[in-house]
């Protein structure tokens, strides 16, 4: 059996770094990649109204003084 | 389809909001007592209300009590309404009744000197266990609405909820990990290098995932109601969401450079910290352009003006940290009045500003009666911001100007101010400005705390509380959306997984989580585990038991907040530290192993004391700590005159060493078996000592022994693996 820190000293703290930045790119891309494009104007634009859309309670606009 | 009602709890969000101003009044009142500490050292008043203890009390009340409570009455008034469901009362009320009895708490036990001395995470195992217990509590009761919930589409300030609170649990409960050695006292059960780390990943992580992501929730939430207006790019939020989840766990390692901290950890800290910059100013961007068309508002309402100021206080901190992460830049700026001034412009700035928009944008709304004054509103806005200013631009000049004293050399080679109480005295005067700035900031907040008083005296006898339609719940509604989703897909046949996600909280959860713990385990892991990180010295011991027990006293009293313990590999430290003309030893990560908790330090308002084992005797130690100003005129250190009078609990000791030894730091048989003799045999001889020197007799079942003891110690296990004289 490999033990878990030998498993983990396998890599030098460079590679994981290097892996770090790796992944930090995928995340990146994938999260522009899904969210550009004109497909999602439309929903991201319904989704931006919906803190506008919730005004129920007591309003009252200006002050006493 | 029926429809169906639903009438939101606003008394939760009026008790929280209440909770917000009383609390920050108090944690900024002790901030400005603080403040005057260091400017009028006879301030520090012994035992209880020394520098030492309550800087904790300051930085806790502000960030858990003040941003805490302020965090806690935007989620519940935001999510409600975002879900379109109802909070749990009976899980609200444990929630607030639970967080305010553990802010009590912490405001007795810190003055107390009950603390682990690891920053804004000081507070002792039962309260975390409390702590732990209580945003559980709170978890449930948010996760229950996002159950409930009755609108399909998690918005952007959801998201951020969520990161907050799942992250928040994680690393509270990995950094206090600690084994108990009595009621109120307990060991980290990490040490030295891997406890720092640990500390950092923590401390860095608080400020992302406490005091950034919900309050970025909020603006995404608040910002478009109070501009009447939809955020600028909600594709940019996502963006700025995730880069942000993503990278800011990375970041805890800036806090550590150039200390024993391995360099690869402290390098990657920087990248990423750097890295920080791009989706912190896509969102500071994002949240000022969501005002486009609206500045001519600006001008008249108060709430915009706090808001316009915190997210251009949030650019300015969130450039300003990413230079200070460049190692070049923290040379200089570590250890120094510059991080306050950081933490500052994002504390007050950012965080105050934010939360006081929102309450001004609220209090119409909970109170059910117009604001008492706008006039009073933009006063508190004008006065507060001179007091930002005041006090952040002192403490620039202040952190320079220390950093330039503590390593200017003059034409000869040597040091320029070797005394460090030159580079104290320097600074008093920005002290005064610092204080003035914050006494401004306090008034603009009791200014505040009036008008709300005013406007919560005209409020209704009865509040209103409308039922608003609302469609059904969408876990009710599944059968119905699952059929939406087939004819979904058949109009738009590639459906867009992100929307899917959104749709389902415990997938987003679960991601969030993901990306949080993979990050996480990407830099501990190495850290813990790569056995040549912590390279073994062998003269290296661990601490006698009355060492550390003076070691205890050492982290009651909190001196770490003034003291660091970590000479960096510098010329200027080496020189500045060393004794007898010869330069010291910088600090390596294997003199640290037996360090529970590690005390490294963030700030020298004193000197380092890395290396203060043989640099002066135990008589001067003792009339330093009677009165610091008897030894070294000028001084700021507050006087602990009570370290002559308390005795020590000799019968303690032995459970100390026993949780040490519980940890694996190896005592011999003799002490595990008897810590007691060995400590009085060494008090003994120290006493013998001082009465040698011309001291007092009879200390020889002090506190103060037992401090001198311990720091008689520092340094000086390694000066003997060079083969130094000690
Ligand atoms: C308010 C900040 C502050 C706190 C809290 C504080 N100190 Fe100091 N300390 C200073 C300053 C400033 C100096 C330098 C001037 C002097 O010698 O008093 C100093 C100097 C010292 C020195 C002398 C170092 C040397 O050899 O020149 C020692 C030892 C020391 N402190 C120990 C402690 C201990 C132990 C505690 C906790 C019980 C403590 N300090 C708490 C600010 C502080």
């Amino acid at each position: 059996m490999i033990r878990f820190s030998e498993l983990v000293s396998a890599l030098s703290p460079t590679q994981y770094a290097e892996l770090a930045l790796v992944l930090f790119v995928l995340v990146f891309v994938g999260v522009a990649f899904r969210h550009g494009g004109k497909r999602r104007a439309t929903e991201h634009a319904e989704a931006a109204q919906l803190p506008l859309a919730d005004d129920t309670g007591w309003v009252s606009k200006g002050a006493r003084r | 389809m029926s429809r169906e009602t639903v009438r939101y709890d606003d008394a939760i969000v009026r008790k929280f909001l209440t909770a917000t101003v009383v609390w920050g009044a108090i944690g900024m009142l002790v901030g400005l007592w603080c403040a005057l500490q260091l400017a009028v050292p006879d301030l520090n008043i012994g035992p209880y209300f020394t520098f030492g203890r309550l800087r904790p009390l300051h930085t806790n009340a502000v960030i858990f009590a003040f941003a805490g409570n302020g965090m806690f009455a935007a989620i519940y008034y935001s999510s409600q309404r975002l879900l379109k469901t109802r909070a749990l009362p009976t899980l609200s009320a444990i929630h607030f009744w639970g967080w305010q009895a553990i802010i009590a708490a912490a405001a007795i036990t810190l003055p107390l000197g009950f603390t682990q001395a690891k920053e804004y995470a000081e507070l002792e195992w039962p309260i975390d266990i409390a702590i732990a217990v209580v945003w559980v509590t709170f978890a449930v009761n948010f996760f229950a609405m996002l159950r409930n919930r009755r609108e399909k589409h998690m918005y952007v300030a959801l998201w951020f909820y969520i990161a907050t609170i799942v992250t928040v649990a994680v690393l509270h409960i990995f950094n206090n990990l600690a084994i108990p050695a009595g009621l109120f006292k307990s060991y980290s059960i990490f040490a030295g290098v891997q406890d720092a780390f640990m500390q950092w990943w923590y401390g860095h992580n608080a400020v992302a995932f406490f005091l950034t992501t919900p309050f970025l929730g909020l603006m995404y939430y608040f910002l478009p109601k109070a501009a009447e207006r939809p955020v600028f790019s909600y594709r940019l939020s996502i963006l700025h969401f995730w880069s942000l989840v993503f990278i800011y766990i990375w970041a805890g390692p800036h806090h550590l450079h150039y200390t024993a901290l391995p360099q690869w950890a402290s390098t990657l800290g920087m990248i990423f910290s750097v890295m920080l910059w791009m989706p912190s100013w896509g969102g500071m961007i994002n949240g000022l352009l969501t005002l486009r068309g609206a500045w001519h508002k600006v001008a008249e309402e108060p709430v915009l003006k706090f808001f316009v100021v915190a997210i251009t206080f949030y650019g300015m901190s969130t450039f300003e940290g990413p230079m200070l992460s460049v190692k070049s830049v923290n040379a200089l700026s570590h250890y120094t009045d510059w991080n306050i001034a950081h933490v500052h412009g994002g504390a007050l700035g950012w965080v105050g500003f934010m939360v006081f928009g929102m309450i001004y944008w609220l209090i119409p709304r909970l109170y059910q009666a117009p604001l008492y004054s706008k006039k009073l509103a933009s006063i508190h806005f004008w006065v507060a911001t001179i007091g930002i200013v005041l006090y952040v631009v002192s403490m620039w000049a202040a952190g320079i100007t220390q950093g330039l004293m503590w390593r200017a050399f003059d034409a000869t080679g040597r040091l320029q101010y070797p005394d460090f109480l030159d580079t104290v005295t320097r600074l008093i005067p920005m002290y005064w400005v610092r204080a003035l700035g914050g006494a401004l900031y306090i008034t603009g907040v009791l200014i505040g705390a009036y008008n709300i008083y005013k406007t919560w005296k005209a409020r209704p006898a009865t509040y209103e509380e409308p039922e608003i339609e609302v469609p059904p719940m969408i876990r009710e509604a599944k059968a119905a959306v699952k059929q939406e989703r087939v004819l979904e897909r058949q109009a738009q046949p590639r459906e867009h997984i992100h929307r899917r996600w959104e749709g389902m909280p415990m997938v987003f959860t679960v991601l969030t989580v993901v990306a949080v713990i993979t990050a996480s385990a990407f830099e501990i892991i190495p850290t813990f585990l790569i056995g040549d990180n912590v390279p073994k010295i062998a003269s290296v011991k661990p601490y006698t038991p009355l060492e550390l027990y003076g070691r205890d006293i050492y982290i009651k009293e909190g001196c770490y907040n003034c003291h660091s313990q970590m000479v960096r590999p510098f010329l200027d430290e080496t020189v500045r530290y060393g004794q007898g003309g010869v330069p010291a030893e910088y600090s390596k990560p294997g003199e640290f192993i037996y360090d529970h908790p590690f005390q490294w330090g963030s700030k020298r308002t004193g000197p380092d004391l890395a290396r203060e084992g043989g640099r002066r005797d135990e008589l001067w130690h003792l009339r330093h700590m009677e009165e610091p100003r008897g030894t070294s005129p000028g001084s700021v250190m507050p006087a602990y005159p009570h370290l002559l009078e308390d005795r020590i609990p000799f019968d303690s000791l032995q459970s100390r060493v026993d949780a040490m030894a519980m940890l694996g730091v190896p005592y011999g048989k003799a002490i595990l078996e008897d810590a007691t003799v060995s400590a009085k045999q060494q008090a003994g001889e120290l006493s013998a000592k001082l009465v040698t020197q011309g001291g007092p007799q009879g200390m020889e079942d002090r506190d103060i022994i037992a401090l001198i003891a311990y720091l008689q110690r520092l340094g000086v296990d390694i000066r003997q693996a060079k083969g130094g004289t000690q």
